[in-house]
């Protein structure tokens, strides 16, 4: 064999023997690689749909700032209740955002080409820091660029919204009209508002587009199902704590429904099923078959609590603490499990 | 030779071979156990983001400093769980579990503060290693404080400091902090099946109450291996180390530990407030028993009237207990929690003076009976305040310091405040708790020591129509979290209400001549 | 003096001793040797238990013959002496062995309760080293003689 005759050999054993994405083994795993895109892309599609009415709902509210010329006072002496259903719009579709987001946030930090959505939507940090910058500038309706700002969601947007940072607050206001101004009752800076919700709905859109070239490898269907499930139980537990809370505190996060809790759930057993179950069954049958029980087992015990909700059942704190507890442990073990398999399957698993 | 040595002998003899070759044979066909505990390497993707130590060698709980006594991580499945302990240790059980210390890695509060820490950078979770080593130290011996939860879940896990945590611990540095604790958890296990340890309960004791574990954790160095806190760069961005609570080195230094008095002897006395008398009066002699219920200042997690909410910050109910005796025992608790803050500190009047137009006084905040600092721990967000009214002769208010607003929440920002602040990279405060961002610490007024004072002086401007005697309303307040943080962090629009420790009226004469 | 039995057979004594070998064998094992490897230890335990109940059942039906026998042909005072001092030893054995394994028999029909650690302590010092005591009685028991010298003998070994 000549020179190239070499090359081209080495090229094939290097090829054969490097580091890599596994390749999917067979027909039923490509088609179950197809499903996870399917479901991150749908979760994906709804993230954008509701930054778009996030931003819908910011342009709203900076109208009808923008229509006393900035005076916030004076808007919300002429429309202060209908400032404060705005703001109340805003917030609840902030946390639907949020929560779309944190349904796919794992699998969007795990996938390399995406990760930059993640730091620049939920997870950077503001060009003042070293490391894990967002690497955008936000440009503001008044043409004010801010560069490097941090991440959209809770860096900016969600201190925005409900007055944690005294520097976006405009003016205190009784939002709920029960003559007391208590903490978090403000009007927001609208123009910060609007160009962070502008920029949520463009990066949420981009991140749609980028996903819908991505071609998922089994590396990153373990990464899904392994980060997906918990949220399962997290979700749960947040549905455990809503049970727990009454009116006189009141909490502004998302009170998770076991309806989304479900679509997430069957999700990830369509992925573990189509996608993973052939190669872990093919080293480990009985792991395979105990993770695929559990699957059954949360999805039994969401459904089942579900049904119980929709025909007007009313959960104890007792009963809501064992509920919440057992589905955060099952998730917790098929995580677990996943990960013991994808490490024997010599998988890389990627956060 | 009698005949019973004749026919004995032998048959003792044939059945002392006979034993031996038994027990040998039970040795052969039982062998010991492997050593307990699990490997790193079967750890899938346990992640190590802050290298090696000095030596080369992992350091797989860092930052935290807690360590297992044989270097493995713990088999979640091995650790005994505080519910199995209750099965023949139900009072102890009962003692402990409304204690903060059974929900310290479950508790909402907790729960969120560390959420929000590691939100603040890509190996947050690792880094809140720092934070489970003392709350949650089943967590990271198991090796579930990793973004990639490769190890099973279980109950034990779950138990914040349960009975395994403190009754295989084996070595502590209280100097050193940040759960510099070494728990033999992985030999802690009772190797036998129930029924036989009743008949045989030295296993037991071997797993659990080693002599070398009973003298240890009676002591208040044990307590300083978590109640000791520093922060340095592995998991915030101080530069050097930096101290963040004291506790145990205010108590080390201070006339209690002089004179023998432990944290033990207070917090686990049966009655920890008629105990703090005790030790004020003179009698230091100890407690009758030590009870398990580690009873604290922590008055807003037994706070009943909260109703359903007060389980949500809790972060529901233990395992074991039904809902009904949880809130049996909480309220019995909160009590002893309330009686406790209110025997640590007085409020004294020291010197006073009547200028033209003016009032001088001094207040001395006294610590009477803590045994460490008033306030002490997490006080970045355990705070104290003095409130402060002066009326004259007519009961008209002339002055006021401190008061607080129970509709916002809020502390009147002049208020005299026994407050330790956590400073950002930019010189900004931290209100609500994001240690893995504090660049700085800072304390606007340190903690009153033990069996000391702090005399805060108060200049007043007097009107012309305010007459005296003047009357002085004094308050110290005291409050477990800020405002921000119960907002930003718990998302929640709690008031976190304040605890008055104490309070007291002191007549001024309206003349200069007696005011001394 | 021989009353031994006619024909050879193995007899409540014979079953005893075997038993006490091995209890005492395998209770040595369990204070000295166990903490090395309890997966053998609790067999052995569990073992020890059950022979030591067997051992008092036989013992309670054997001992009250044996003693009368006794009284009737022991007639060396220091002989008695040590058997009384042997059947404390045997009596203080078996109390203190069943009262260590009643919190397991109270466990297996339902009920919870144990002794204080402290007092399991005194329990098993008393059984151990009574045990020790009991093997060395039972040598001299064994052994020693336990009848009186005619009288002409006593003379003849006094002079």
């Amino acid at each position: 064999m000549g020179r190239n005759g070499n090359l081209v050999a080495a090229a094939f054993v290097y090829v054969l023997l490097a580091p890599g994405p596994v390749r999917a083994e067979n027909d039923a795993e490509l088609r179950g690689l197809e499903n996870v895109k399917q479901f991150t892309l749908e979760h994906s599609r709804a993230l954008s749909a509701q930054a778009g009415l996030l931003e819908q709902a910011l342009s709203t509210y900076a109208g009808t700032i923008e229509a006393h010329k900035g005076d916030y006072a004076a808007a919300w002496a002429a429309s202060g209740p209908e400032l404060s259903r705005q703001v109340a719009n805003v917030r609840d579709l902030w946390l639907e955002a949020s929560n779309r987001y944190e349904t796919i946030e794992g699998i969007v930090a795990g996938i390399p080409e995406m990760a930059k959505y993640d730091l620049i939507l939920d997870a950077g940090n503001p060009g003042t820091e070293s490391e894990d910058v967002a690497e955008y500038d936000l440009t503001l309706p008044d043409g004010t660029v801010l560069p490097r700002p941090g991440n959209l969601f809770h860096g900016i947007t969600e201190p925005l919204f409900w007055g944690m940072s005294e520097s976006g607050i405009r003016l205190p206001a009784d939002l709920d009209g029960d003559g007391k101004i208590v903490r978090g009752e403000m009007l927001f800076d609208a123009n910060l508002g609007l160009g962070a919700a502008r920029a949520l709905a463009f990066w949420a859109t981009a991140l749609e587009a980028d996903m819908t070239s991505w071609k998922p490898n089994r590396a990153d269907a373990f990464t899904s199902v392994a980060v997906m499930t918990p949220t399962v139980g997290d979700y749960f537990g947040e549905w455990k704590e809503s049970q727990f809370i009454s009116g006189e505190i009141g909490a502004f996060v998302a009170r998770s429904r076991l309806v989304d809790v479900i679509g997430i759930m069957s999700g990830c057993r369509k992925m573990y099923a189509e996608a993973i179950s052939p190669v872990v069954a093919a080293s480990d049958g009985d792991l395979d078959s105990r993770i695929t029980a559990s699957f059954e087992e949360l999805l039994g015990l969401v459904e089942d609590t579900y049904a119980r909700e929709q025909a007007g059942a009313e959960f104890g704190v007792e009963e809501a603490d064992a509920l919440g507890n057992e589905a955060q442990d099952i998730a917790d073990r098929i995580v677990a499990m996943v990960l013991q398999a994808a490490a024997k399957n010599g998988v890389e698993i990627r956060g | 030779m009698k005949y019973q040595v004749r026919d004995h002998a032998p048959l003792l003899a044939v059945s002392s071979v006979l034993c031996i070759a038994l027990l040998i044979g039970a040795r052969l066909l039982w062998p010991p156990p492997p050593e307990p505990g699990v490997d790193l390497a079967d750890i899938p993707y346990y992640q190590l983001p802050f290298g090696p130590d000095d030596a080369g060698l992992p350091r797989p709980f860092w930052p935290s400093r807690m360590q297992t006594e044989n270097g493995r991580f713990a088999d979640p499945a091995k650790i005994q769980s505080a519910a199995d302990c209750a099965i023949c240790h139900p009072r102890e059980f009962e003692e402990w579990a409304p204690s903060l210390h059974a929900i310290a890695g479950r508790d909402t509060v907790y729960e969120r503060a560390v959420e929000a820490n590691e939100d603040l950078h890509k190996d947050g979770i690792e880094k809140a290693r720092f934070c489970e080593g003392c709350h949650a130290p089943g967590e990271v011996l198991a090796g579930r404080t990793n973004r990639f939860k490769s190890v099973m879940p279980s109950d034990a896990e779950t138990e914040g400091i349960s009975c395994v945590m403190c009754h295989t611990a084996t070595h502590a540095d209280p100097v050193e902090g940040n759960g510099a604790l070494t728990l033999a958890i992985n030999e802690g296990t009772d190797r036998l099946s129930n029924p036989l340890l009743l008949a045989a309960p030295r296993d037991h004791a071997r797993a659990f109450g080693a002599k070398e574990t009973n003298a240890l954790i009676a002591k208040g160095d044990f307590c300083g291996g978590c109640h000791t806190e520093t922060y340095d760069t592995s998991m915030s961005k101080v530069e050097g180390r930096q101290h963040v609570q004291t506790t145990h080195a205010e108590w080390r230094d201070s006339w209690y530990a002089g004179n023998g008095v432990t944290c033990q002897d207070c917090h686990m006395a049966p009655d920890p407030a008629a105990y703090v008398r005790q030790i004020r009066s003179g009698d230091l002699a100890k407690p009758e028993r030590y009870a398990h219920n580690f009873v604290g200042a922590n008055y807003l997690m037994f706070n009943t009237g909260l109703g359903s909410n007060l389980t949500f910050l809790r972060g529901g109910i233990l395992p074991g207990l039904s809902d009904a005796r949880n809130t049996e025992l909480i309220a019995r608790q909160g009590e002893a929690t309330r009686a406790l803050l209110r025997s640590a500190a007085g409020l004294a009047l020291r010197g006073s003076e009547v200028a033209p137009g003016r009032l001088r006084f001094g207040i001395a905040v006294q610590n009477l009976g803590a045994g460490h600092n008033l306030p002490t721990g997490v006080i970045d967000q355990k705070y104290m305040w003095l409130e402060v009214v002066v009326r004259d002769a007519t009961g008209a208010e002339i002055y006021h310091s401190g008061a607080f607003d129970a509709t916002r929440g809020e502390t009147d920002p002049d208020a005299v405040i026994w407050r330790e602040d956590f400073i950002d990279a930019d010189g900004e405060r931290i209100p609500d708790h994001l240690t893995f961002i504090t660049a700085a610490i800072s304390h606007v007024r340190t903690g009153v020591p033990p069996k000391g004072e702090d005399v805060v002086r108060y200049d007043v401007a007097v009107t012309s129509d305010a007459t005296g005697p003047f009357r002085v309303e004094a308050r110290l307040w005291y409050r477990v979290a800020t405002q921000e943080f119960a907002y930003n962090t718990l998302k929640t629009d709690l008031v976190i209400p304040p605890f008055e420790l104490t309070a007291a009226e002191f007549a001024l004469p309206a003349t200069d001549e007696a005011r001394q | 003096m021989d009353y031994r039995p006619s024909r050879p057979r193995i007899g409540r004594s014979s079953l005893l001793s075997i038993a006490f070998a091995i209890l005492l064998g395998t209770g040595l094992y369990l204070e000295f040797l166990a903490d090395a490897n309890w997966n053998a230890g609790e067999v052995v335990l569990a073992g020890h238990v059950v022979l030591g109940l067997g051992f008092t059942v036989v013992f309670a039906s054997w001992i009250g013959g044996h003693v009368r026998r006794g009284l009737r042909t022991a007639s060396r005072q220091a002989f008695r002496r040590l058997s009384w001092f042997l059947l404390t030893l045997y009596v203080l054995l078996v109390a203190t062995g069943l009262l260590m394994v009643l919190p397991t028999t109270l466990y297996l029909v339902g009920v919870l309760w144990f002794w204080r650690f402290e007092t399991t302590g005194v329990l098993t010092f008393v059984h151990f080293w009574g045990a020790l005591a009991a093997t060395l009685a039972l040598f001299a028991h064994l052994a020693m003689r336990h009848w009186r010298l005619p009288m002409a003998r006593r003379g003849h070994e006094a002079s």
